[in-house]
């Protein structure tokens, strides 16, 4: 809003003179506020206004993806688990201290254990090595190389193609063939209880 | 038009099924098919072996769930969880059924099995037990072929060489319940075929007149035939000129043996073994075993027998075996030095035993070979060796020393056969492909003379029952789809009453004329079948009235024999199958 102050000129000057004497006079306020421009106050809207300048910093938000980590189906976990236990009394062995048995002993035992295992293996999964090359040769590998399939170690810089030792073969599953199951609600037992009547 | 030959080894301790499909150029193609069945509550897996058990679970020893299979509910388990449950649980398995098919004294429609069955479990009878597999296996059939049903497919059953014509027919007959229209094939001449099957040109490794013996050596029982390479028509042609008998004789025995030696070593350092023991330590013997077997470096190797509790090493019991054991037990108990007309070992037996399968006394195999070759008094050039015993070297050069020792020094040839333990199966896929698309045939008649035993007319003499001749009804060699072999002579028949037809079987393998006459005196040259116990239809004649009939013999198309009694006076006509057997 721009209000002035403009000056009157001495017609209305003359003839409100009267006016304002009875205002004057009647209004203890209106008289105040007279004495008040007469001093030279100024009105409100006559000052020059007063600029503070302040910095504020401001957070802006982005979204974007949280990283999902998916969670393994736990059955087929449990499945082979339960394969482990039956055909190689897998979980009997882990869950039993070997720290009191001599060498012999575990070692008998592991022969077992070892063929059980192997069994459930070969029989649910074919496993293949993912570079057929010899062990300890000397390989080279594509600069555009699967990161998944192979593990550069030792001094890796520049941008390849890699020469290097093949130090693992690696080992991939080409086929899992794990049982069916009639339910999957009871897979977490392992091993029933036994008991002979 | 059938899409696929299908091979079944309906074996006494597994059976397995190979298929091909037709139309294919030549063999090479024959699969094996995944068998579905339990591997624990509630699991099923896919193998190529269904173990040939079945287990009769408790009311509540599985959930109504844990039962199911791809093709529905099972009311009795069959394969590998029947095994395990059986070595935990006793009178509920029924195992070996296929050998008591041709029990000689328990009738294959007899309630007898599991032997040690538990009071609520409910008996049932060996034919029951083999149809109650082969509808498993035909089961998994659909599952894997929805589009292509069995019933509709070329279909071979393998049946033991010495399983007689009762046992034939009874197997053909529970196929027949589930829906095959199946062949029969002997096991030995199966895993000929196979070899046969593998090779480019036969030909070329056979020469006339030669003999090729197999020897057949399964899990239970041992089956041995000989197949001779005859001229015919100018061209090489293969004819199986003899088999063995039924030997309960087979690679569990091995297993055993080893057992019982080391459970006696641990008796005398005094540990008695439980049950459940004898079957963990069995089957740490066979592990064992096949580590020695296939590496003569190891001297040693120690058998343990965990405890059934959580703890592996506690209570555990352990013993070793050694090379020089297994070498000892396993080579000359089995496999000992023989001459050739050695006889196998009777051992006088015990007045009673309990009704079980009459297991071989002697163990030798060697022994039964020889046995063999001198009553048919061949001597082979060439051996064709099956069974999973074999996948040990040590074995097939004994066996091989052996039988060139037996034989003499002449020059014996061993062949390579196909796959030691699916042979079977797959000769008799490549079998079933040679009946319909043609190839090299063996000809496989009957394997010895039958006979059938006619009451001679005598004066009645109080305490003497009339004698009974013998009278040649199907000669050896009889070839199934040949034409009908009559009897010259007439006989009479009663009808319309339930009457014992005795029937005999020769010992040896010389073709008798049909109707060729062995009396009453001389009855102990042949071995009696069980006789069947049959009421015919008596027609329009009285019940009990004796007709006048003629006889005739032939082999059916399935290999099954035959008999058919024919009314001279009109036109009915009898068939006296062999399935009914009465002790």
């Amino acid at each position: 809003m721009t209000q002035k102050i403009k000056a009157v000129s001495f017609v209305p000057r003359f003839f409100g003179a009267f006016g304002q004497f009875f205002k004057y006079m009647a209004s203890g306020d209106y008289a105040a506020r007279c004495q008040q421009a007469n001093k030279g106050e100024l009105f409100a809207f006559e000052a020059e206004p007063t600029v503070i300048t302040e910095t504020v910093e401001v957070i802006r938000e982005i979204e974007v993806m949280a990283p999902a980590l998916d969670t393994v189906n736990e059955d087929g976990a449990h499945q082979l688990l339960l394969l482990l236990q039956q055909e190689a009394r897998f979980i009997d062995f882990l869950q039993e201290s070997i720290d009191d048995y001599a060498d012999a002993d575990v070692g008998a035992a592991a022969r077992q254990i070892h063929a059980g295992c192997s069994k459930v293996l070969t029989q649910h999964f074919t496993i293949e090595v993912v570079n057929s090359a010899a062990e300890n040769s000397r390989i080279e590998i594509p600069a555009d190389y699967d990161a998944k399939q192979i593990k550069l170690e030792g001094r890796v810089e520049g941008a390849g193609p890699y020469t290097g030792t093949l130090i693992h073969p690696g080992w991939k599953v080409t086929d899992t063939r794990l049982p069916k199951v009639t339910n999957i609600e009871s897979l977490t037992i392992l091993a029933p209880a036994e008991v002979e009547v | 038009m059938s899409d696929y030959f299908i091979g079944i080894d309906l074996g006494t301790t597994h059976s397995a099924v190979y298929y091909s499909q037709s139309g294919q150029s030549q063999a090479g193609r024959i699969q094996q098919l995944a068998i579905p069945q339990f591997i624990a509550a509630g699991q099923v897996d896919s193998r190529p072996l269904l173990p040939s058990f079945v287990y009769f679970p408790h009311d509540t020893e599985f959930l109504e769930s844990d039962l199911l299979l791809p093709w529905g509910k099972a009311h009795s388990i069959v394969g590998q969880l029947a095994r395990e449950l059986g070595t935990k649980s006793s009178g509920r398995l029924v195992q070996s059924a296929k050998s008591w098919l041709c029990h000689s004294r328990v009738g294959a429609d007899e309630n007898v099995l599991p032997v040690d069955a538990l009071e609520e479990v409910e008996k049932i009878s060996p034919a029951a037990v083999t149809e109650i597999l082969l509808a498993h296996l035909v089961n998994a059939w659909k599952v894997s072929f929805p589009n292509a049903p069995i019933t509709e497919q070329n279909v071979v059953i393998t049946v033991p060489a010495s399983f007689d014509p009762a046992a034939r027919a009874l197997t053909e007959q529970s196929a027949e319940r589930v829906g095959l229209r199946a062949r029969l094939i002997e096991e030995p001449l199966a895993a000929f075929y196979a070899w046969l099957s593998d090779q480019k040109n036969w030909t070329e490794n056979l020469t006339v007149n030669e003999h090729i013996l197999v020897v057949d050596v399964g899990g239970g029982t041992t089956d041995l035939s000989l197949i001779q390479a005859v001229e015919k028509d100018g061209a090489l042609g293969l004819e199986r000129v003899a088999v063995g008998r039924h030997i309960l004789l087979g690679g569990d025995n091995m297993d055993m043996t080893l057992t019982y030696h080391l459970a006696a070593q641990l008796a005398q350092k005094g540990t008695n073994l439980e049950p459940w023991q004898i079957t963990g330590l069995t089957q740490a013997c066979r592990e064992a075993k096949e580590r020695l077997l296939s590496n003569p470096d190891i001297a040693e190797t120690s058998v343990v027998v965990p405890s059934r509790g959580r703890s592996l090493f506690n209570n555990s019991v352990k013993a070793t075996l050694t090379q020089a054991d297994v070498q000892q037990l396993l080579i000359d108990g089995f496999f000992p030095q023989v001459q050739l007309g050695e006889q196998a070992h009777k051992v006088a037996r015990s007045g009673f035993s309990t009704i079980n399968l009459d297991y071989e006394r002697d163990p030798a195999i060697t022994r039964h070979i020889s046995e063999f070759l001198s009553r048919h008094d061949v001597k082979p050039s060439k051996i064709l060796l099956n069974g999973g015993v074999f996948n040990a070297t040590v074995i097939r050069n004994t066996l091989e020393a052996r039988l060139q020792s037996l034989l003499g020094g002449i020059p014996l040839t061993m062949l390579t056969p196909s796959h030691l333990d699916y042979a079977v199966a797959k000769g008799a896929t490549y079998y079933a492909k040679v009946q319909a698309e043609g190839g090299v045939k063996v000809k496989s008649g009957l394997a010895s003379n039958y006979y059938i035993g006619v009451a001679s007319p005598m004066p009645a003499i109080p305490g003497m029952a009339p004698p009974v001749d013998a009278i040649c009804v199907a000669p050896f060699g009889l070839e199934e789809g040949s034409e009908e072999q009559m009897l010259p002579n007439e006989f009479s028949l009663v009808v319309g009453e339930s009457v014992i037809f005795r029937f005999f079987q020769s010992k040896h393998n010389e073709a008798d004329a049909v109707g060729k006459v062995v009396s009453a005196f001389a009855l102990g040259q042949l071995n009696e079948l069980s006789p069947l116990s049959v009421r015919l239809d008596a027609g329009h004649y009285q019940a009990g009235e004796m007709v006048r009939i003629y006889l005739t013999a032939r082999v059916t198309e399935l290999g099954l024999l035959l008999l058919q009694a024919h009314d001279t006076q009109s036109d009915l006509n009898w068939t006296i199958e062999f399935q009914v057997r009465e002790v």
